[in-house]
């Protein structure tokens, strides 16, 4: 009997819950018609607020409408304007403090609630906001949730300094990701000194791969010669970094450090140094691109081949000769 | 003497009857289970962010560079919009490998014209099909197309054959009458954005794309089908990918990635040797023999899912067709289950050992046909007046009652997580498919099911054909049918023998390339 009790019970639940989101989305549905003319006028009060012909407390409107629908207006309109408009369009979100709920938000009990609040704020690149995201970032006792804090303030241009991130998210002892080098990436043009600085530390083992191959996106060729250095490296991860940082900055000069590398122990570097090569047109590396295709590893061979074929556009290589084939 | 056969008869029936109220009390219990760890997943869940995209745009080279593998088949009247659908997918760095597994049709020829193809002397890696490769042409206008002409295997030939020839470190394994969303690839690799080098694996949610409109090889408008069929099938994909699915994931134990779409590292399926050639469950057997050999390996790894729609597939209408998929589904887990039953109950294999492989066996093995035979002697033995009412009220109320809960919940996940129902008047189609589908559609399940046991057992290892109405234009028949003669599986499973070189990205070893080029005229055997 009570089998039967608690079946009937979860369906008959289930079924009531399920009722009530039909209801709810045909509301929502039959509601659409209105938000868009309501968003609609919106937009007209904001624009005509930001070109000067109405003050926001006219914006009749947008007074009146829920936070939510106001929020989704500027996000809206946010991302169809630029410059002094944009600028503005901050400043009202700034103003109407519509943006305390989202930053109320991150102090949720559940991650996942906080990063939703966090994706909100990350529209608008106000003081408040970001720094309501540094707080999040250094403080939030959850890691993922101060990663993506760290990745909105990417996002927005305003992430704290390379040691700052390090310490903020225990980099040294977690595993890094294609995450973190965005994050690194994304501020390398800025800190530049203090990356290069960061890059010869032998106590940040662990992240030195990391930061040596952001050096390439600093664009400052002014680090070449630390690129050089890190290029001998006992490390052969520190190595392909150099190289890869050197093919990424694209300077010639680095032709010379990277021919040598074409002769490294290890496969991996030497295939980054061959595309480094080939990307640097670095022509005095042909005689030695030319004895790697003869070399064991097909993944070499295969670059080496390749690189060539940049090099020597009109001496193709067939695979035959390459060793490819059988 | 009488009475003691009737009551050993009674007792026998009375065993059976209970053993398959148990059995079904199971199979319901791990479904709440499963439902509440979805909800619990979702609940948890960072939705995806911008920054996939965002970050990426910016810096493409993050990106892992993936190489799509669509085998087709006799694909002529759709594998040019396939393939333009494919090439228009947004992702920074991808190849697109379409392998021709020896149509009849023109499907070469039109792949041919359309991206104007020449022959190219790209080199296979490694050789994992069994089957001779014609010719490798790549395309003049689009570089990152490329066309393998094989003869005909299976699809997981093609797919080996296409994975010996992908330089990307992932790859992304589709049929060729897959319908990806157009941000699918990018959902599906998110995982990797955060990866610290143990995923080896992504699976994605699959929908069914009967009732939409289709134009040029993308879904122009999401719709519902009229047929009852599609939409019981909507309400059985839903369960199996949001509810089943999720919840495996989240507990590491996640054993099947859709052959209609599945990211994998390419090193690591080098490494296992492929896809199987033996069996017709070749999707479900390559994860479990990836977690086998990660396990044995003792290496860290990870299996993710993305419960966001990546891509759209078409189900059968017609009862036949369902009939021959669910038999062949069926079927293949076994051949899987049976291939690697020494994992049962294992703990040198964890979770997947432990809990994974026994509701295996409960779910596959014993649960179709018990409760199919609960259909009939509950009521039976109630009749006989040796089962209580409340019992068999109990169990009408799991198999009919119950089973609608879990349907109706899984759809309410849907809509407050994903929303994917275009309106509401849809939704409450769907809603209501979840009620009838327990009435008559389950056990037609489990009856072809059964079929699947039966065919196993009879070691039947012909390809039924899954009719098909086609998105627009293909001949259903032509489309589906992949014919190999038993004799040739059964040459071929005594040949097979997967590859021990370890691959790892580009340090991997040379392997004896089977396939010579083009241009020499000689053919591997």
């Amino acid at each position: 009997m009570i089998v039967s009790i608690v079946s009937l019970s979860f369906a008959l639940g289930m079924v009531i819950h399920m009722a009530i989101l039909i209801l709810r989305r045909q509301r929502t549905e039959h509601k659409g018609a209105t938000a868009r003319a309501s968003e609609l006028v919106m937009s007209r009060e904001l624009m005509a607020v930001i070109s000067g012909r109405m003050v926001l407390e006219q914006a009749s409107t947008f007074s009146i409408a829920s936070v939510q629908d106001r929020l989704r207006t500027l996000s809206h309109l946010l991302l169809l304007v630029r410059g002094e408009d944009r600028q503005s369009l901050l400043n009202i979100a700034d103003r109407t403090e519509i943006l305390t709920i989202a930053i109320k938000g991150l102090s949720q009990r559940r991650p996942a609630r906080r990063v939703d609040s966090m994706r909100t704020l990350e529209q608008f690149s106000t003081p408040g906001s970001i720094a309501a995201l540094r707080g999040c970032m250094s403080k939030d006792p959850c890691l993922a949730v101060r990663t993506e804090a760290a990745a909105a303030l990417a996002r927005m241009g305003h992430l704290p300094e390379p040691s700052t991130v390090i310490d903020m998210l225990d980099l040294e002892h977690q595993p890094l990701t294609r995450l973190h080098e965005a994050l690194f990436r994304s501020s390398a043009s800025r800190d530049a000194d203090e990356l290069a600085y960061l890059a010869a530390d032998s106590s940040l083992s662990a992240i030195r791969p990391l930061l040596v191959e952001t050096l390439g996106w600093t664009g400052k060729f002014a680090i070449f010669d630390r690129l050089q250095d890190h290029g001998y490296d006992a490390n052969p991860e520190v190595r392909c970094a150099a190289l890869k940082a050197a093919r990424r900055l694209g300077h010639p000069s680095a032709g010379a450090w990277a021919i040598r590398l074409l002769l490294d122990p290890v496969d991996s570097v030497r295939i980054q140094a061959i595309q480094t090569c080939a990307k640097l047109g670095a022509r005095d590396a042909i005689p030695v691109m030319v004895s790697l295709i003869q070399h064991p590893s097909w993944w070499v061979r295969m670059r080496a081949k390749e690189a060539l074929d940049t090099l020597r556009p009109h001496q193709k290589i067939k695979s035959s000769v390459t060793g490819l084939s059988q | 003497m009488t009475v003691d056969v009737f009551a050993i008869g009674a007792g026998l029936l009375l065993g059976l009857a209970w053993t398959s109220f148990a059995i079904v009390l199971l199979r319901n219990a791990v479904s709440v289970v499963q439902l509440i760890v979805a909800a619990w997943s979702f609940a948890r869940r960072l939705k995806p962010a911008p920054r996939s995209i965002d970050l990426w745009s910016r810096y493409d080279d993050l990106a892992p560079p993936v190489s799509v593998i669509a085998p087709a088949f006799n694909e002529e009247l759709s594998i040019v919009d396939s393939v333009r659908a494919l090439l228009a997918l947004q992702y920074p760095q991808y190849e697109v490998i379409v392998v021709n597994d020896g149509s009849k049709d023109a499907t070469l020829a039109r792949m041919i014209d359309a991206f104007a193809m020449e022959p190219s002397d790209r080199q296979q890696i490694v050789a994992l099909q069994h089957t001779r490769v014609n010719g490798v042409y790549q395309s003049t206008t689009n570089r990152n197309l490329l066309l393998i002409d094989k003869e005909n295997g299976r699809k997981a030939d093609a797919a080996n054959a296409g994975i010996g020839f992908a330089q990307m470190p992932l790859v992304c394994v589709i049929d060729a009458d897959s319908i990806i969303e157009p941000d699918g690839l990018l959902r599906a690799t998110e995982p990797f954005m955060t990866d610290d080098g143990r995923l080896i694996a992504v699976g994605g949610a699959i929908r069914i794309v009967n009732g939409s409109v289709i134009e040029a090889g993308h879904i122009s408008e999401i719709g519902l089908s009229e047929k009852w069929l599609p939409r019981f099938q909507v309400v059985e994909y839903m369960r199996a990918f949001l509810t089943a699915r999720v919840a495996n994931a989240e507990l590491s134990m996640l054993t099947l990635i859709s052959g209609a779409f599945g990211i994998f590292k390419r090193s690591v399926v080098v490494e296992v040797g492929g896809y199987r050639h033996d069996t017709v469950g070749e999707d479900l057997e390559l994860v479990i023999r990836l977690h086998r050999h990660m396990r044995e390996q003792k290496r860290a790894y990870s299996i993710a899912f993305v419960p966001e729609v990546v891509c759209w597939t078409e189900a059968p209408e017609t009862l036949e067709g369902l009939r021959n998929q669910r038999s062949r589904w069926q079927q293949g887990a076994l051949e899987t289950l049976v291939r690697h039953r020494h994992m049962l109950c294992n703990p040198r294999y964890g979770r997947i050992g432990i809990v994974a492989m026994p509701l295996f066996v409960i779910e596959d093995l014993i649960g179709p046909p018990m409760e199919l035979v609960g259909y009939l002697l509950i009521p039976l033995c109630f009749a006989l007046g040796i089962l209580s009412l409340d019992v068999t009220l109990a169990f009408l109320g799991l198999t009919f009652v119950f089973g609608t809960g879990i349907s109706i919940g899984t759809l309410a996940l849907e809509e407050k997580q994903l929303r994917r129902t275009p309106n509401a008047a849809d939704l409450s189609r769907i809603a209501l498919a979840a009620v009838v589908e327990n009435f008559g559609y389950r056990q037609i399940n489990l009856w072809y099911r059964l079929r699947g046991i039966w065919r196993f057992l009879k070691k039947d290892s012909s390809w039924a054909a899954v009719p098909r109405t086609g998105f627009d234009r293909s001949e259903p028949e032509a489309k589906t049918k992949l014919p190999i003669s038993t004799e040739r599986r059964q040459d071929e499973a005594a040949n097979f023998e997967p590859s021990a070189a370890a691959m790892d990205g580009e340090n991997e070893q040379p392997i004896v390339i089977k396939t010579p080029s083009i241009y020499s005229g000689n053919r591997a055997k």
